[in-house]
């Protein structure tokens, strides 16, 4: 018997990231995915030259307002993340790699940066079209405008980043009801509290990523919302990340998963 | 220095809620094969995922290889555990799922590839380890499941029903396989409903009922077990009675009864000598049989009988010949009568 060392964290996650990529890949959601992309970015561009007295700028800014980061920053991260450990205990695959010398954080680890590096992908090829698509036959702006296209693409992939995480938590503490109190949460705390006035506009890290690409604010009562720095955002949501991954990882790690019989 | 594979376990406890999977089970298993018996929800897939570190004991202590398993990778690398779910990666091929949890052991992607591809030929699946498991027949989903749990060469195999839904050929392939592995020095402990799929590969069993380990020994002690068990045979036939006057002096049919007008219950300590006469002699005295039938399959009547008589007995020194062997007192080596001592009862 020449049983191999076990793999250290690095090898393990980056062994769970392929096999989960592969699976997206080949996966339905992947696809559905991106034609919910692919029809936000085909309505804006509509929009854009449907209209002959339209602003190529705005249109862009209210496609990426409306579009992105009301639609497409929650489903696609929720899609690709939220069953990432829920489905495997479902359909009782976890034990294949539960029963492997990986270290469940590297299970968690792998899972979850497969399911934001291809969200975070989706979006930004989505953004990257639009914006290429909207100022086609106006190549000044294509370039003056780029920087805030820049800067809504890093909003968007901190978005994914955090809903990722927040989606994988729920599915290892929630397997049974991971896809429905995903959505809840995001749904309530990010969406509807992304809209209220005042200060608590700053629950909704939606907003506060709003903020970071430069996008008006938007919602109910904007003109009392008050105004953030740059640093903020950052400051805001890149340890809530952390936090939900963590707390993520320690449920999968101590978690039985039992679906199987006695 | 590298623990020889074994498995531990005192005074293993688990309960899922109200429920208890299982009971106080202590025993030892060293390097070799090991059927597991029980029948249906007895335990043992609550056993084996213990053993291979999915569940936490509620109670007692399981150790495999010297190390708790529960999340281990020390424990882990050293096991293969084949789940008796059928469930896989179905949109991956045979080869890819295998070379990725030859990966997720511990080997780089090359040497994963490889060691997959010899896994699945080992189990007969060479021609279709590049098809998607989605499309493989039962039997070759098993042998994939099983090629994933030797892929990394472990030298403790935990098999949860590796027989279900396989075909004669499929079979042969996979007893060989652990036979194989067991030559090579590993623990195999394989689980199954079926006597007669664990006196193929080993004589050494353990029977699990209601989530306690009641009897280990040798096959042929169970088979005397069985023996000294009666068995029960139905028929029902146009005279019972007279059916019964004519078995009563058959040579191992120790009683009879009538559970209907119309049949006759026979009890013998020799089924497979009493079906033969029952037979000759329903053509002898020109009955008119309307079915043969077993109200207990033999092992799980088995079961029970063990189940009331370790309760019935517990304490009273007088259950040596079956149960688990508790903390202590334990023997690693199986010997009948191998010193059982007082245990909750569970039966009903």
């Amino acid at each position: 018997m020449t049983t191999p060392p076990a793999p250290g964290l690095a090898a393990a996650t980056a062994a769970i990231f392929r096999l989960q990529w592969k699976r997206l890949v080949r996966g339905k959601k992947l696809r559905l995915g991106a034609v919910v992309v692919a029809l936000v970015v085909v309505a804006v561009v509509i929009a854009r030259y449907a209209q002959s007295e339209a602003v190529p700028k705005d249109v862009l800014r209210d496609g990426i307002s409306l579009g992105f980061f009301t639609l497409l920053v929650y489903l696609i991260p929720f899609l690709l993340t939220s069953g990432a450990i829920a489905e495997e205990v479902e359909a009782r695959t976890f034990t294949f790699l539960a029963s492997r010398p990986v270290g469940r954080l590297a299970i968690t680890l792998g899972k979850y940066l497969a399911g934001v590096a291809m969200a975070a992908g989706l979006l930004v090829a989505g953004l990257l079209v639009m914006h290429l698509a909207t100022f086609l036959t106006t190549p000044t702006p294509l370039f003056e405008e780029l920087p805030g296209t820049l800067r809504a693409m890093g909003a968007v992939v901190l978005l994914c980043m955090l809903y990722g995480a927040i989606c994988m938590f729920w599915g290892a503490v929630a397997t049974e009801a991971a896809g429905v109190v995903s959505a809840l949460y995001l749904g309530i705390v990010e969406f509807a509290f992304g809209s209220l006035p005042g200060v608590f506009r700053f629950v909704s890290m939606n907003y506060l990523a709003t903020q970071l690409a430069g996008l008006p604010k938007g919602g109910i009562r904007p003109d009392l919302v008050p105004d953030v720095e740059v640093w903020v955002p950052l400051a805001a949501i890149v340890p809530m990340t952390i936090f939900f991954l963590i707390v993520g990882a320690a449920a999968v790690a101590a978690s039985e998963y039992r679906f199987g019989k006695a | 220095m590298t623990e020889a594979p074994s498995i531990r376990a005192v005074r293993l406890s688990k309960w899922y809620g109200r429920v208890t999977a299982l009971q106080d089970v202590s025993l030892h298993l060293e390097q070799g094969i090991w059927g597991l018996l029980g029948p249906n929800g007895s335990g043992k897939t609550t056993f084996l995922r213990c053993a291979a570190g999915e569940l936490k004991p509620s109670l007692g202590e399981i150790r495999v290889a010297g190390e708790k398993p529960f999340s281990n990778v020390r424990a882990l690398r050293r096991i293969g555990l084949c789940p008796e779910a059928d469930a896989l990666y179905d949109d991956l091929t045979g080869l890819e799922f295998v070379s990725a949890m030859a990966e997720l052991s511990g080997y780089a992607r090359a040497e994963a590839t490889e060691r997959a591809a010899k896994a699945l030929d080992a189990f007969g699946l060479d021609k279709a380890r590049e098809r998607k498991i989605g499309g493989y027949s039962r039997g070759m989903r098993q042998r994939t499941k099983l090629a994933q749990s030797v892929v990394h060469d472990p030298d403790i195999l935990l098999l949860d029903e590796p027989l279900t839904g396989t075909d004669p050929t499929s079979r042969h392939v996979i007893l060989e396989q652990i036979r194989q592995r067991a030559e090579d020095g590993a623990l195999v402990l394989f689980s199954t409903h079926v006597l007669h799929e664990v006196e193929t590969v080993t004589d050494q069993v353990l029977l699990i009922a209601r989530g306690q380990v009641v009897a280990q020994g040798r096959v042929h002690e169970i088979r005397d077990l069985l023996e000294e068990h009666p068995h029960h045979i139905r028929v029902a036939c146009d005279r019972p009675r007279d059916m019964a006057a004519a078995m009563m002096k058959v040579e191992g049919v120790v009683g009879v009864s009538f559970p209907a007008s119309d049949s006759v219950e026979l009890a013998t300590r020799d089924p497979d000598s009493t079906y033969s006469t029952l037979a000759k002699e329903a053509v002898a005295g020109q009955f008119q049989v309307r079915s043969i039938t077993s109200p207990d399959a033999s092992l799980e009547a088995l079961f029970h009988y063990l189940v009331e008589r370790s309760s019935r007995m517990a304490g009273t020194g007088a259950d040596v010949a079956v149960g688990s062997v508790m903390g202590a007192q334990y023997e690693p080596k199986l010997e009948p009568g191998g010193g059982a001592k007082k245990r909750k009862g569970r039966a009903k």
